[in-house]
């Protein structure tokens, strides 16, 4: 009985139930707060706009995060300090194509995951560092919309990053 | 599908704040979307700021600094800092000493009071983030930068090594000789050849420059009480040279003073005291104990140095600079015990945003009692002046009858830790000196008696 009662099926977009450990779930905030707020029902629970591999994705993080001390709630922006540092574990996690990695960093923002997107927007900043413009182009296949002119002076604009 | 440019806005700027600052101009530059959000992100250029910097002080009566601007000069300045290109350092100074001297100010840093076992001054035992950053650009292996952005005076026409060039303006000069007071450790090499100070005790002594234009004070010589840099820089190698040898002699009986790149000026290092009687605010921290350093010359050697040569009285100083001065000076350490008298409306002349105060005290000097000056009375008054800088005049008065005056300029914002630079000389102003170097800093915001202050960590 205890056992069970502490599984529950998550229902992916393109409807395939999930079942998870409740413990692991939770880890979403949104996930939480559905089951406070409906109770334990044993009835599926639909999570929109995340399909199954997405999901199983997500859920793999949460299995492995489970025990994490919740999120402190450092608000004070002022003192932030900018760490791209990402542990060992999620660097591998993260090692997928960018599909999949911005479809992660869309489902964690969804389900309200806040140290999952976290990871995910320092894999996206890391890809960008140090690179030129031409260099984000091709990482992201971005189109260069810009006339010559516009490129010029916008080149110009962002000369204050330009080493002297 | 999912990309970079499909991400909602919010995510879009959760991305971008972890994106290292200089990598979002890359970022700007690749395309019209992201060029349009990062450009229009007001709170993505304040959160890398902060993410890079100290939080600036903040007056909640100002409206919210430019922060794009604002994080986009201190990294141009930095990138300048970075080069090894001699020419874009001096071709910017001007520039370099504003910004630098902004960045500098509202590196928030209080000062504790001095319980403190380091033995430091107070204002020298913990930099801000900004400050130690800013100081790896000017360690020993970037002499490049202490050539070319701290060595730039007119000073160094004759002294320092052949990399420490004077620049070609009196402004360009004006802004190294800031910088230099700013840095606050003393540019001083040895030997005979480089040394600093031999010139810097001409420039002091040197009574040409003390007239009804320049108040007698740190201010320029054209009358317009724009600040004498110049002066205060060859004030601080004087009172630094001065104090290295005192120490000497005296086994480091008190602390190394200025020590410390970039320490002290940030605003606000010392808290307002609310004084009860009058019961108003003192914005510019007098009430408490301070320690002062003054130096002079013996008169004869002051007096042959200025009027042994009759054709050079009447000559303009900055053309014709007086030789260097070997003569050894004497130096007196003091303690102040100010309290405020009186806080009044400022004067027409003056900046409007701030009164004018007026203090008075006790000065005691911590040499041995032969000395006849050792105790007298002090008074004088603070006030802001148009510019924004904040002057310091005061009366050192013996027996109730004064007799030198001195002329002072806070280093840094307002209750900045360095304190206040400048000259002394005779009341009624004679052309003949004797004048002086001197300094003031604040050691606690309490009136300390005597027998607790020798128990102070630095002494």
């Amino acid at each position: 009985m205890s056992a069970t009662s502490q599984t529950i099926i998550l229902n992916s977009s393109d409807g395939v139930d999930i079942p998870v450990d409740k413990e692991v779930a939770t880890r979403s905030v949104l996930i939480r707060n559905l089951l406070e707020d409906l109770g334990d029902t044993g009835e599926p629970i639909p999570i929109l706009n995340v399909n199954e591999a997405v999901l199983k994705k997500v859920l793999e993080w949460c299995e492995q995060h489970k025990k994490d001390p919740p999120a402190t709630n450092e608000d004070d922006s002022d003192s932030r300090k900018k760490t791209t540092d990402i542990d060992e574990w999620d660097q591998k996690f993260m090692q997928v194509d960018q599909e999949m990695l911005f479809e992660i960093i869309l489902a964690a923002n969804y389900l309200d995951i806040k140290a999952l997107l976290d990871v995910g927007c320092k894999t996206v900043a890391n890809m960008i560092k140090g690179k030129s413009p031409e260099e984000i182009r091709k990482t992201f296949n971005i189109q260069n919309d810009f006339t010559p002119d516009e490129e010029d002076q916008i080149r110009r604009e962002n000369e204050w990053a330009e080493d002297r | 599908m999912a990309s970079l440019l499909s991400m909602p806005t919010e995510v879009l700027h959760s991305i971008l704040v972890e994106v290292d600052h200089t990598d979002l101009a890359s970022l700007s530059r690749s395309c019209h979307t992201l060029h349009q959000f990062i450009q229009h992100d007001a709170l993505l250029w304040k959160e890398s700021y902060l993410a890079a910097f100290d939080a600036p002080s903040r007056d909640g009566n100002k409206p919210e600094p430019d922060w794009k601007k604002k994080l986009q000069n201190i990294v141009t300045v930095q990138k300048i800092l970075q080069s090894s290109n001699s020419e874009v350092k001096r071709d910017n100074i001007h520039w370099i000493a504003e910004e630098l001297h902004d960045f500098l100010q509202n590196s928030p840093y209080r000062n504790k009071n001095p319980t403190s076992e380091t033995g430091q001054w107070p204002w020298n035992s913990s930099p801000s983030r900004n400050v130690s950053l800013l100081a790896q650009y000017f360690c020993p292996d970037r002499q490049d930068n202490i050539d070319n952005l701290l060595c730039g005076s007119s000073l160094f026409q004759k002294c320092g090594t052949p990399a420490m060039k004077p620049y070609s303006t009196d402004r360009e000069c004006q802004s190294a000789a800031r910088l230099h007071v700013l840095y606050g450790v003393p540019l001083d090499l040895a030997g005979k050849k480089h040394a600093t100070h031999p010139f810097a005790r001409s420039r002091v002594y040197d009574l040409r420059y003390y007239t009804e234009k320049t108040r007698w004070g740190p201010f320029t010589p054209d009358g317009t009480m724009n600040i004498d840099w110049e002066n205060l820089e060859a004030t601080l190698i004087l009172l630094g040279y001065n104090f290295h040898v005192f120490r000497e002699r005296t086994n480091g009986a008190i602390s190394d003073m200025w020590n410390r790149p970039f320490a002290g000026i940030a605003l606000d290092a010392w808290p307002i005291v609310k004084e009860p009687d009058p019961p108003v605010e003192d914005p510019y921290g007098c009430h408490g104990t301070w320690m002062r350093v003054v130096c002079f010359l013996d008169y004869t050697d002051l007096y042959a140095f200025n009027f042994s040569d009759q054709s050079a009285i009447h000559k303009d100083p900055r053309e014709h600079p007086r030789d260097a001065l070997d003569s050894e000076e004497a130096i007196r350490l003091i303690t102040c015990k100010l309290r405020v008298t009186s806080i009044e409306r400022p004067e027409p002349e003056d900046g409007q945003g701030l009164p004018l105060v007026r203090f008075q005290g006790d000065s005691h000097s911590m040499h041995s009692g032969w000395d006849p000056n050792a105790r007298s009375r002090l008074k004088g008054h603070v006030r802001l002046m148009k510019d924004g800088q904040i002057r310091w005049t005061s009366w050192s008065i013996f027996h109730g009858e004064e007799r030198w005056r001195s002329e002072c300029i806070q280093v840094g914002g307002i209750r900045s830790g360095r304190g206040i630079l400048g000259n002394w000389f005779d009341k009624d102003f004679d052309m003949q000196g004797p004048v002086g170097p001197t300094a003031f800093w604040k050691v606690s915001d309490e009136i300390v008696d005597d027998a607790k202050m020798v128990r102070m960590p630095w002494i």
